[in-house]
């Protein structure tokens, strides 16, 4: 009877999950034995958070183009504990190659020793080694400092007065620091102040943080936010407090920033067109096992500034999932 | 509750499991009123009463079920499982209330589920509803594709759960949610079913020698909790216009906070509604409080964890009074 019940429910969620999405169809592998290959993509981001997302998005297509297993693991909450283990369990899969994320080199030395003795192929992709000792065949991504550096400069031309925010909604993530570091000097550079502010990852709570900053210090000029999260909280925020003369740029791509910037809201985003972090890495670790080939220098796919001037063609595939 | 008609003031005090919330909130009001500047606004706070509303919402199913002597941790999941159902129904055309009754009907799915785990399947209900937050938050990571998704046209009823009630940024959420601290704080201290759920949590053999159907009970508060955390889903959502598949993460844990700062206690048959809003406040205005006064909004997750130690020590201290 119970157990019966419960049966009934176990068959659904199978059904559910049957129907939401898993392909198991694929197309010829382009190299022989492709079919058997498997790669790892391995980050510290959920596949449940919308950039990360697009991460995978561009991990699997590449595998599918290519013929190829990937498989993406990532902690469902930041976790650098977690995130390690899954490195760990990556390479206990004895896999053909291994993207990951240097979220923090330090915690991930020990396992990217292992994985290089072990003749497992590494790239490093969205977050890099800064000190460039760990032993990886390339970099994949964006360059944060100089990303935010850039978006300070940006802001700086775009002009405004008063105090800035670095509105972060992952407080201790090296990236977000890396972003707002990059930004507050830019913007020292000219006698501008910036103040990081944590709005944490949920959206009411960071409205509301919003608030009592503006009410705190109203003559703040210019707010950055580093992503999807922080941008919805803003967005909200300026609609129901009417700042919108608050110059405002944030990081990534997805529908609430498209129609940011189409609104005039948001002057600019900054993208580093994270689907090539996914896509290229799974890419480039193929050509290493199957080819031997190796890029002699870093990938940066990013920044690259989305502006009111270049979003209507990007608009399409942002709905994609693809940027 | 009966009060004898000699007792000293310690055993009067006793009787209300809210004091020791009720204390802190004053305290830590107190502190801020005179420090923080604008504290005392009104735009200051309607913030914390916004702020307050999700959280304590789903914290006030957290109460009724901990009183009953049960946790539910998958109302994270239920929050944002719930607010993607209402808003695939309305983008598809759906009339608003009919999205939202179908809402709750799916939302009461999941706490009958919960409830049939916990009472059939005897697992611990700390255990079943891990497994379900689990399965729930997957699901949803499935059905977004990890992707932001949007409520296409806001209508009535999400101005009436979330709209504007002056300028000043009170929202109808911070309404519905002393609304419902009303009801449930009369439920729980007027009514039969509230009787029966401290009897339950309290004491399961005796209530049930005293007639109270202890299922029956335990089903209704894992309802309850279920609809309670859609409701507040749906409050979000209708704040932000849209979700993404990591909304409502880590609400579980600090509904559970504010109940316990209310006077709940984890091993049941104890605790406080109005104590619980409270609780939900006191957070909020931690937050909201140390920016107003200018310091790093970093320390205000650390801080109310140690208002969270600290209330407990109060809790109890009143209680071992008992001689």
């Amino acid at each position: 009877m119970s157990f019966h019940r419960t049966g009934v429910c176990l068959a659904g969620l199978l059904v559910f999950l049957a129907l939401s999405g898993c392909r198991p169809a694929r197309e010829e592998p382009a190299h022989a034995g492709a079919a058997s290959q498997t790669y790892f993509v391995v980050t510290h981001g959920s596949a449940g958070n919308p950039f990360w997302a697009v991460v995978v998005r561009g991990a699997m297509d590449a595998g599918e183009a290519l013929g190829v297993n990937v498989q993406y693991l990532g902690p469902d909450r930041f976790s650098i504990a977690e995130f390690v283990s899954l490195i760990d369990a990556a390479i206990a899969a004895q896999p053909q190659g291994i993207a990951v994320t240097i979220t923090d080199p330090t915690a991930v030395a020990e396992p990217l020793q292992r994985a290089a003795a072990a003749g497992i192929p590494v790239v490093a992709i969205n977050a890099a080694d800064p000190a460039g000792r760990l032993p990886y065949l390339l970099y994949i991504g964006s360059d944060e400092y100089r990303a935010g550096y850039a978006g300070g400069q940006k802001m700086l031309e775009a002009g405004f007065s008063g105090s800035a925010v670095c509105a972060t909604h992952e407080v201790g993530n090296l990236m977000h620091e890396t972003r707002c570091r990059g930004f507050a000097d830019a913007l020292a550079e000219q006698g501008v102040e910036v103040v990081v502010l944590d709005i944490t990852s949920d959206t009411v709570t960071a409205i509301e943080v919003f608030r009592s900053h503006f009410a705190a210090h109203p003559e703040t000029g210019a707010v950055m936010t580093l992503g999807p999260d922080g941008m919805s909280s803003w967005r909200a925020f300026v609609d129901e407090s009417g700042r919108r003369d608050v110059l405002h740029a944030t990081f990534d791509l997805d529908p609430v920033t498209l129609d940011a910037v189409r609104d005039g809201i948001t002057r600019f985003t900054i993208d580093q067109q994270q689907y090539l972090q996914g896509f290229q890495s799974v890419v480039t670790l193929y050509l290493k096992h199957n080819y031997e080939l190796v890029p002699a220098n870093d990938l940066f796919t990013g920044p690259f500034f989305v502006t009111p001037d270049n979003i209507e063609a990007i608009a399409a595939l942002i709905e994609e999932g693809i940027r | 509750m009966d009060i004898p008609a000699r007792t000293g003031w310690i055993e009067r005090v006793r009787l209300y499991p809210e004091i020791g919330a009720i204390t802190m909130f004053l305290v830590i009001f107190g502190f801020f009123a005179l420090l923080a500047p604008n504290f005392l606004s009104v735009s200051s706070l309607s913030g914390m009463l916004n702020l307050a509303a999700v959280v304590g919402t789903v914290a006030i199913g957290a109460t009724v079920l901990m009183v009953a002597g049960e946790f539910d941790l998958s109302v994270g999941a239920t929050m944002g499982l719930a607010a993607m159902a209402y808003i695939q129904l309305c983008n598809l055309g759906v009339p608003e209330v009919l999205a939202l009754t179908a809402t709750f009907v799916f939302a009461g799915g999941i706490g009958l589920l919960n409830a049939a785990i916990v009472l059939r399947a005897k697992v611990s209900s700390f255990i079943a509803t891990l497994g379900t937050l689990m399965v729930g938050r997957s699901l949803l990571v499935l059905w977004t594709g990890g992707n932001v998704v949007r409520l296409d046209e806001a209508g009535w009823v999400t101005a009436l759960i979330a709209g504007r009630i002056h300028d000043g940024g009170l929202r109808m959420m911070a309404l519905w949610f002393v609304v419902l601290i009303v009801v449930f704080h009369l439920v729980m201290t007027r009514r039969r079913f509230g009787n029966a759920v401290y009897a339950v949590g309290g004491n399961p053999s005796a209530a049930r020698t005293m007639g109270v159907q202890v299922e029956r009970v335990k089903v209704a508060a894992f309802l309850i909790t279920s609809w309670l955390a859609a409701f507040a889903g749906v409050m979000q959502l209708s704040r932000i216009g849209s979700i993404n598949a990591l909304t409502g993460q880590g609400f579980e844990l600090q509904a559970i906070a504010a109940a316990v700062v209310g006077g709940a206690l984890l091993t049941g048959g104890y605790g406080s509604v109005l104590g619980t809003l409270f609780g939900a406040l006191v957070a909020g205005m931690v937050r909201n409080g140390l920016i107003l006064m200018g310091f790093d909004s970093r320390l205000a997750t650390g801080l109310i964890g140690l208002v969270l130690i600290i209330a407990v020590i109060i809790n109890t201290r009143l209680r071992g009074e008992k001689g």
